[in-house]
């Protein structure tokens, strides 16, 4: 009898710590790194980009290899790693994972405006990295600009 | 957390069901592809596991953070769906958080307008499923996906002293923005004050909610001022 009273209370003062510590567990807040490498330090800040020669992208299936020459001194070779769902007829996305920038997620999107126009947007971005790209129509055109991270992605 | 008949279907709620800007509350989980989070292929995220009167108190939170404005804030997915693509986002409350790391919740900034279905996300296992911190994390997180960059303190001589300002006082009177860690403080605000880039780079939370783009505007009075 005296050991189950003692084993009772043992298992109580172990329920007890075990909620205490859960209620103590710091709450995940975690300091954004500004000094992260650069993985696109050789390339200019901003670039045009022809999206209609990316539309090709969209019929490449999840697991093939693809070579998307951006701009001049920027070809990106990398594997569909998703696309969006075939139901969604007003919106296509792809995602292509870097082979040669490592790190990096090309993130492809074509939306159907409500005219009957296409507009484009997307990203090339590593989280383990401080820059990256995204894409924006300019003056009637797109372009490819460079930015930090955290004006992407934050917490 | 409650019984599990309590997670069967979180209750329809809608904080201003006839404006068009929406941001909708998902509870039940979700299967994710095609978007910038697909680093790895498909994602496939568990539910909140929160009950319905834990996920009617964090509805009511983050509707009462948006109340000035003329957004609807909702947990009925049809309402995402109707709302214009360029003007909605989902918050996804999961379990699932391994496949990101440990955080409170993660977005994009600017992805309400992308009109692409990115959603963000607040991980409720690692906020101990306590209401109020994940509401902060909602209002947090669909906060950066409208534009908002965090709310940071700096010192007299301007060097940053938290990323994340965590406000001031104690108890029942005790404030943070919302932009910056509001966890540990009673009351939370949208705030003009200090983002990251500098002491002097103004963030006007009201402006950056309100801005254009976002196609959100300020709900009209009820009360109009008086002399």
């Amino acid at each position: 009898m005296k050991i189950l009273k003692s084993g009772a209370l043992c298992v109580l003062l172990c329920f007890g710590s075990v909620c205490m510590y859960a209620q103590n567990e710091p709450l995940p807040v975690s300091t954004p790194d500004y000094n992260k490498p650069k993985l696109f330090a050789d390339l200019p800040d901003k670039f045009t980009v022809d999206v209609k020669a990316l539309e090709p992208l969209f019929d490449v299936e999840e697991g093939q290899s693809v070579n998307v020459r951006l701009t001049g001194p920027f070809n990106y070779h990398g594997t569909v790693v998703s696309k969006s769902s075939p139901k969604n007829f007003s919106t296509k996305s792809i995602v292509i994972k870097s082979t040669n920038r490592q790190g990096a997620v090309l993130t492809f999107t074509r939306t159907l405006n409500t005219d009957g126009t296409y507009s484009y947007i997307g990203r090339i971005l590593s989280h383990k990295h401080s820059d990256a790209f995204e894409i924006e129509e300019e003056k009637g055109q797109y372009v490819l600009v460079k930015k930090h991270l955290y004006d992407i992605f934050n917490e | 957390m409650g019984s599990a008949a309590l997670f069967a279907q979180a209750p329809i709620l809608n904080s201003h069901p006839s404006a068009q800007p929406t941001i909708f509350l998902d509870f039940d989980g979700q299967t994710l592809s095609g978007t910038s989070w697909n680093v790895n292929g498909p994602l496939y995220l568990g539910p909140s596991n929160m009950n319905n009167d834990q996920i009617t108190e964090v509805f009511n939170r983050i509707a009462e953070d948006y109340r000035p404005f003329n957004v609807n804030i909702t947990t009925d997915s049809s309402k995402y769906w109707s709302a214009p693509a360029r003007q909605r986002m989902r918050v996804i409350f999961t379990i699932s958080y391994e496949w990101y790391g440990r955080a409170g919740g993660v977005a994009y900034v600017n992805s309400f307008t992308w009109g692409d279905n990115t959603p963000c996300f607040v991980f409720t296992g690692l906020l101990g499923y306590n209401t109020k911190n994940v509401a902060e994390a909602g209002s947090h997180e669909a906060g950066h996906t409208l534009g908002l960059r965090h709310q940071s303190r700096y010192d007299p001589v301007c060097n940053k002293t938290e990323e994340y300002n965590s406000g001031n006082g104690s108890g029942q009177i005790a404030w943070a923005p919302i932009m910056g860690v509001g966890y540990y403080r009673n009351q939370t605000t949208w705030h003009n004050g200090p983002n990251p880039y500098g002491c002097t780079n103004a963030q006007d939370d009201l402006a950056v909610i309100t801005k254009t783009a976002n196609g959100i505007t300020f709900r009209t009075d009820d009360h109009a001022a008086t002399t």
